[in-house]
């Protein structure tokens, strides 16, 4: 009989409820059980979490609630800087053989000095575990998502991150609420940056969740002022908004809130149309979950054309003017 | 303050990239031109918009890398950065951020910097894990994702980005024993251009060569194999003129009934 692998997970919460990532983590988890036998142990940090540990022990997995002092509601530190500290002693008793956690600001805070302190190996935005002679082999994208590398670990311990969105989490049926621990942390050697307060979430339109179709554009658009071109365009569409990748936010031409990835937003419209977006890992995390995916962009090997239902090569502008004139002309029969 | 800040070259165009046949390795055409990791970039930039704020700012630069990384060091001095280092690394294998930070860390340890700065990830291996690998090999703490950075007194402060759009908002006493490493995150700064003045001063001037004294430890990891990213949707190609193409996408939108 094969030996059972203990697999831990690192659940996320925000505002008392769990990160979507959460969903990710236990996919990964499952998509490991296809493999071999595993063991499941799934580690919450913080206070008043009971209705989470609940809902996550019945997802096949036992939980364990760890409280810190050191998370008092006054906090002086944030979470992400004390998390290792309060993980590695409870990890090194548990001695699983996989730690899995988001690819995500909370995931990344941690796992990679976690591992140097373990002797683990670490390997961040996995997005697919397959197995080979018996050892696991874990895909992660390089190169802006233009290639997919196979990565074995050669340590007892493999620190994982699940780049969100892309292992399916079927909703399984609810099992009984399995076991729910109580664990309280020691206290730990706090560095030296302190936190001052967390704001809120930025001022998110409700548009993006709202809408059927998602227009999105990317840095292909070339400038600002084409913006004004894929608005026009959106506004074919039936319920629509616009949308724009990371570079197009950071270069200021679309304010936050419209943002699509991993640091901004998760959406998954019945349409979304990537115009002049490459697809970095980064943005397609945030979006590939979306119903039906249209990609236009002039470079046939650009990798959003990977994830797309429809897949169009041409100059984004002439094609978005040609069906504007197209659809004019329509209207104007009516 | 003494200032570090990691860079590393990345081939300046992913395009014309592509795997060998074994698909072990990805293949850079010989006349590929390198650059500065985006990410790090913005690193430079914070260091030298610190360094005019306080003076006597000194701003070291390291890469691990070929030898060819020396000229995105001369870059990031001609930017205005004051030292330049390079560790060389010719290995043909694949170094892991393990690897790399163990070899920041032999560098780095005892020259007691206050700010160690470095991009969140890098665009071709896209780990984001080698700053926080190099703080838990000092022992020093990092911060991940920084949006923004902002001293005052003797003080400085912190933005972090998180996931919708949250931020937490840090700060930490500038003390002379406690060395602090960031991971920046593009959308803090917008990255100078060198002058070429400051170009052409930079090119002559001497990086320092640092062998490595951190033994090579087995590799934590290896790569099985190296492929063209799986389609993940079976995409249907549009074909004809540009025209025909956009006839045929109206079509299949009023067959999907999302026009108005």
């Amino acid at each position: 009989m094969k030996k059972t692998k203990k697999v831990l997970m690192i659940a996320e919460h925000i505002n008392n409820n769990l990160s979507p990532v959460s969903k990710d983590l236990i996919a990964c988890a499952n998509s490991i059980g296809n493999h071999m036998p595993i063991s499941l142990n799934t580690i919450l940090i913080g206070k008043k979490l009971e209705n989470l540990a609940k809902y996550l022990s019945q997802q096949g997995t036992q939980v364990t609630l760890i409280e810190s002092d050191d998370l008092k509601s006054e906090s002086t530190v944030s979470l992400l800087d004390i998390a290792g500290k309060i993980l590695e002693p409870y990890i090194r008793a548990e001695n699983p053989d996989i730690i899995i956690a988001g690819h995500s600001s909370f995931g990344l805070s941690f796992l990679p000095q976690l591992a140097i302190h373990l002797d683990a190996s670490c390997i961040t935005g996995v997005k697919k575990i397959t197995k080979s002679d018996d050892k696991l082999v874990y895909t992660r994208f390089i190169y802006n998502g233009k290639f997919d590398t196979h990565i074995c670990s050669q340590k007892k311990i493999t620190a994982i991150t699940v780049l969100p969105g892309t292992f399916s989490s079927k909703i399984t049926d609810k099992t009984e609420a399995g076991v729910i621990r109580h664990l309280k942390a020691k206290p730990v050697k706090k560095g030296p940056v302190m936190i001052e307060n967390i704001s809120k979430p930025a001022n998110t339109d409700s548009s993006l969740d709202d809408a059927n179709v998602i227009v999105a554009a990317g840095q292909g658009i070339g400038q600002a002022e084409n913006l004004e071109k894929i608005r026009s365009f959106s506004e074919i569409f039936r319920r629509s908004t616009i949308a724009g990748s990371r570079p197009l936010i950071d270069m200021g031409w679309l304010p936050y809130k419209y943002q699509v990835g991993i640091t901004g937003k998760t959406v998954a419209p019945d349409l979304y149309l990537a115009c002049g977006i490459s697809g970095s890992s980064q943005h397609v995390a945030g979006m590939a979950n979306s119903e039906y995916i249209v990609a236009i962009n002039t470079d046939p090997n650009a990798a959003i054309f990977n994830i797309s239902d429809l897949c169009i090569v041409d100059d984004l502008l002439s094609f978005i003017d040609k069906v504007l004139e197209i659809t004019g002309l329509c209207c104007q029969k009516i | 303050m003494k200032i570090l800040v990691c860079i590393k070259q990345v081939p300046e165009n992913m395009e014309f990239l592509h795997v060998n046949s074994q698909g072990t390795e990805v293949i850079i055409p010989v006349n590929m031109k390198y650059r500065m990791n985006r990410f790090d970039t913005h690193a430079v930039e914070a260091a030298i918009a610190i360094k005019e704020q306080i003076q006597e700012t000194v701003i070291d630069i390291i890469t691990v890398g070929p030898e060819s990384s020396i000229s995105i060091v001369k870059r990031a001095m001609g930017m205005g950065a004051d030292n330049g280092f390079i560790i060389p690394d010719d290995s043909k294998s694949y170094s892991s951020p393990s690897d790399i930070s163990s070899q920041l860390a032999s560098f780095a340890r005892d020259k007691q910097y206050d700010l160690i700065l470095t991009g969140i990830m890098s665009e071709d291996e896209m780990n984001a894990q080698t700053g926080q690998m190099l703080a838990a090999r000092l022992g020093i703490s990092s911060i991940t994702g920084i949006v923004n950075i902002h001293l005052m007194k003797d003080k400085i402060y912190l933005e972090r980005e998180r996931e919708g759009g949250i931020r937490e908002f840090l700060y930490s006493n500038l003390n002379k024993n406690q060395t602090i490493l960031l991971t920046i995150q593009a959308g803090i700064n917008t990255p100078r251009y060198p002058s070429l003045s400051a170009l052409l001063k930079a090119n002559n001037r001497e990086i320092t060569i640092v062998q490595s004294t951190s033994s090579k430890e087995k590799n934590d990891q290896s790569i099985i194999q190296i492929k063209k990213s799986e389609k993940l949707r079976q995409g249907v190609h549009l074909e004809g003129s540009i025209e025909d193409k956009a006839r045929k996408f109206i079509d299949m939108m009023k067959e999907r009934n999302v026009l108005i």
